[in-house]
């Protein structure tokens, strides 16, 4: 009987091991900050170049100085010819794009070995000798303040941008990546230079048709000259949130139980609300010292409770279809098209968000539902069944979530910004199996406050 | 260290591209490689398309059905039905189908589009069955109630609001189509007016599921890793037995003549945009060769960053801060091709009309690079493989063909078509199309406040 045992659980290893194949992510020569994840099944190479520098490192003045810099790099001019031109003539896709905490270069081109020393010339010229040129400045500001406007007028980034500016109020998550139009208005070709010469440190990863040499070969060849690799070790804040609040971040009380209706002639109310997470500071990362100085602090995504968090929002409203959100508020009552919960992985701060949108005169009708359903999950009441569903299903799902090129290059990316082992497939994996009813329990007392910011947007 | 690339060096490189998707032709580029067809003696089409990259594999089910196909009265009801595909069959409650799916780690959805309605699940290989059983499940036992059906509707009535009244461009666009075609093809919204919607009964979607959702109607698409034999045996196991039968289906088109007025309108926009809608005839596979040399021609005025509406009409000229154009290029009933651009301060609708249209007329006078139509042509290549990444992609590809009767092999013959255009053929549906066509003015200025 005891060996029949034995066979079972070796068949039942085995076939987890058959079903879960991830992907192979190499160091490229065994430096932690430049992934690979080889794929030569298509003539493709997709590559991203993380900066550690976002929106969060500007001052008031300079808000939105950094976006400024990302759209304007590949306005400006090599060898006579713009830059995002060079890219299009191999039929090359470059995105450049800034977020709170980071920003980002993504390219993608058909792999020859014409096209791979092409890329790597540009990037090299952008990393190392591109100055902005006036003319360029002058009309990306024109067309930044002309967005800033438009953006006045979308209620679904208008409702973003107040909960964000309500909730982080007094920190340097306030204020929109893209800036305000006071601050775009006098940012000037100084600034624009003075920035180039701060892009901050630099992580690299690659997907595609390409091996570790090759890749290793390329980071060389771009990086060539680029002067300022060490210059934000240990970077936390600018020098204007340093002086104002010593670089802490504190959220105010009366910020988190704000309640703020934004008036706009719109048929749909757009309602958010954002729900603080406290996310311990101490890491099992930080303690084991395996985490990287210049690295976040209160990232969500590192926290010890991340996978109750996850499956808990899973089942609430973070899978479609049969989450509890999508259940009560549209296929119960018809009350909205979309509706869904997610985390929000800021680095210093976690959020929970709720989104949903509803004609003008549902809308208190549907702040009640949203809060009432949003007290009985603070209570968590959801079932142990619900709770193995939701860890299987987020489970089975894990691997069809990199089916293709980019997304797996998103995930690689993710994986290196915050520092994640280079088995985090199989430490997913293990950290979703440890989730139960009591841990999530024990994550909702040391996560969540009683405390939300509801914002609403529309005609009511 | 390179240097900029002249028309030699582009031919060179276009050359390369070619190479490397000729050494990857085995892998996954071409589709005649890696697909099998056939059908199912109750009429069903059947197209396998092999891609092992990765463990998933996405199932989808087209039906040759859509806003194309209704007429006033009853507008949106495909994509209503659509919804309701989701509300439970003679075997599964409402929502049980999704909840299955997403039990097993999988992803699914659906959409209408003017010529099909599609639902696709995408899971791990080992849940394949499950998928196909479940969707054949639903060709034939849908259950349709009317509570479910009223509060659908307000969620459909939600995602009107949400995509088009509340989007003055898209509001726009439902207006162009309507003034072009009336209640005919695609002057139909896909999501219905807000006057049917309310309309719609049981009765009503009981019977379009009927007529449409049969298999010699529908197309079964599976891409990615599969055991051939083994989906082979499961389709016949699950779909041979349906004999539903597609009733006759023909619309009297009511009598349109396109309205060529201008259309003024005050929203919520924040700058003044000007949209230029000309008719786009039906694709035909006689009309093939010019409706990819409309491609090109499109994608050289404004298919990138480096194209001539951005060069001249925003970095020269300066009048507008932005240019788009939206066209389709193989559309199963006559469409538009739509140029439009947000005008910069200072520029009056009318000049940057005039703006757009001078750039027709210089390429018909001054010609065209042989830098110029090597770029976009290596810009499209490169486009067309970018899209093999993906598998839902992929069949995305051949469904949106098939469904309009389309083979799926002219995605293969693509890059061939393609290259055979010259710029004399561009030249002419410049002409042919742009220049000598009238077209539908739009000005959409901010609400006066």
């Amino acid at each position: 009987m005891k060996y029949f045992y034995s066979i079972i659980i070796f068949l039942l290893v085995s076939y987890n091991k058959n079903v879960y194949s991830y992907p192979l992510i190499q160091e490229i020569k065994y430096n932690p900050d430049y992934l690979l994840v080889e794929r030569q099944s298509l003539p493709i190479i997709d590559m991203n170049i993380t900066f550690d520098i976002g929106s969060k490192h500007e001052y008031p003045a300079s808000f939105g100085l950094r976006n400024l810099v990302f759209r304007l790099i590949p306005q400006q001019k090599y060898k006579n010819e713009k830059i995002i031109h060079l890219f299009e003539k191999i039929g090359a896709l470059a995105n450049f794009r800034v977020g709170k905490d980071n920003s980002e270069i993504n390219i993608r081109f058909i792999k020859s070995e014409y096209n791979v020393n092409y890329v790597i010339e540009i990037l090299n010229y952008i990393l190392t000798e591109l100055k902005i040129d006036e003319e360029t400045l002058n009309f990306e500001k024109e067309k930044i303040i002309r967005e800033i406007k438009g953006n006045k007028l979308d209620p679904s980034i208008l409702a973003s941008q107040h909960a964000n500016e309500t909730f982080f109020s007094g920190t340097w998550y306030q204020h929109p990546v893209i800036g305000y139009e006071d601050t775009i208005k006098y940012l000037s070709k100084n600034d624009t230079d003075a920035h180039l010469l701060n892009f901050g440190n630099i992580e690299i990863n690659f997907v595609g048709a390409l091996n570790n040499n090759e890749a290793a070969f390329f980071i060389s060849r771009i990086l060539k000259n680029y002067k300022n690799k060490e210059k934000y070790n240990n970077f936390r804040c600018s020098d204007y949130w340093q002086t104002e609040n010593n670089c802490k971040f504190t959220l105010l009380n009366n910020s988190m139980q704000s309640r703020e209706r934004v008036k706009l002639n719109t048929s749909q109310t757009h309602i958010l609300i954002y729900i603080p997470l406290y996310i311990s500071t101490s890491t099992w990362r930080e303690k084991n010292k395996t985490h990287k100085n210049k690295s976040c602090c209160a990232n969500i995504r590192l926290d010890k409770y991340y996978y109750e968090l996850l499956v808990a929002n899973y089942i609430f409203g973070g899978s479609g279809f049969g989450s509890t959100l999508m259940h009560e508020i549209r296929e119960k009552r018809g009350l909205a098209y979309s509706v869904y919960s997610y985390l929000i992985p800021y680095n210093d701060f976690g959020v929970l968000a709720i989104n949903m949108q509803t004609k003008n005169q549902n809308s208190y009708k549907a702040i009640n539902l949203l809060e009432d359903l949003l007290k009985k999950f603070k209570n968590v009441n959801f079932t142990d069944d619900e709770i193995e569903k939701a860890k299987n299903g987020i489970l089975n799902s894990f691997e069809l979530r990199f089916d293709t090129n980019r997304k797996l290059l998103s995930m690689l990316t993710a994986i290196n910004t915050f520092n994640l082992e280079n088995n985090y497939f199989e430490e997913y994996k293990r950290g979703l199996m440890k989730v139960d009813k009591r841990s999530i329990e024990d994550a909702f007392l040391k996560k969540i406050s009683d405390d939300y910011t509801i914002i609403t947007v529309g005609e009511f | 260290m390179f240097r900029i690339l002249n028309n030699n060096d582009f031919i060179t490189l276009i050359l390369i591209v070619i190479l490397c998707i000729n050494s990857y032709a085995n892998a996954s580029i071409k589709f005649s490689d890696r697909i099998e067809e056939y059908y199912l003696d109750n009429g069903l089409k059947v197209i396998l398309l092999e891609d092992k990259r990765g463990p998933a594999v996405v199932s989808s089910t087209w039906y040759k059905v859509g806003s194309s196909y209704e007429y006033e009265g009853i507008t949106g009801i495909s994509h209503l039905l659509e919804h309701m595909m989701f509300k439970g069959t003679t075997k599964y409650k409402p929502g049980e189908f999704s909840r299955i799916i997403k039990n097993l780690g999988g992803s699914e959805n659906a959409f209408t589009g003017r010529d099909f309605t599609g639902y696709y699940q995408k899971v791990h290989k080992d849940h394949l069955e499950e998928c196909i059983k479940m969707e054949s499940d639903r060709m034939v036992n849908l259950l349709l109630k009317p509570n479910e059906l009223k509060t659908e509707l307000e969620v459909v009535k939600e995602e009107r609001r949400l995509r088009t009244e509340d989007n003055p461009i898209a509001l726009a666009f439902e207006e162009i189509l309507l003034q072009s075609f009336g209640y005919n093809g695609y002057g139909i919204p896909i999501v219905g007016t807000n006057h049917d919607l309310n309309k719609l009964t049981v009765s009503d979607v009981q019977s379009w599921y009927q007529r449409f959702y049969t298999p010699k109607n529908a197309i079964l698409i599976i891409a990615g890793n599969f055991d051939r034999q083994k989906t082979k045996h499961w389709i016949e196991k699950y779909y041979s037995a349906i004999t539903k039968v597609s009733e006759n289906h023909q619309i009297k088109p009511t009598r349109h003549k396109i309205d060529y007025n201008t259309i003024h309108k005050y929203s919520r926009v924040s700058e003044t945009t000007i949209l230029m809608s000309f008719l786009n005839p039906k694709y035909s596979k006689e009309n093939k060769m010019e409706h990819y040399a409309l491609d090109l021609l499109l994608e050289l005025m404004d298919g990138g960053y480096s194209s001539r509406f951005t060069k001249s009409i925003i970095d020269e000229k300066k009048l507008a801060l932005e240019t788009f154009i939206s066209y389709e290029s193989y559309p199963k009933e006559n469409n538009i091709i739509t140029l439009g651009g947000i005008l910069r301060d200072g520029t009056k609708p009318e000049i940057l009309q005039d703006a757009i249209l001078d750039e027709f007329n210089k390429l018909i006078n001054d010609g065209i690079s042989d830098e110029e139509l090597v770029q976009i042509k290596s810009r499209l290549i490169a486009e067309n493989i970018y899209k093999f990444d993906s598998l839902f992609y992929q069949a995305m590809n051949i469904g949106t063909l098939e469904t309009k009767n389309i083979e799926w092999n002219t995605i293969d013959q693509y890059l061939n078509d393609i290259d055979k255009i010259t710029k004399q053929d561009i030249i002419e549906v410049a002409k042919k199309y742009i220049t000598s066509k009238k077209f539908i003015f739009t000005i959409i200025e901010p609400e006066k406040i």
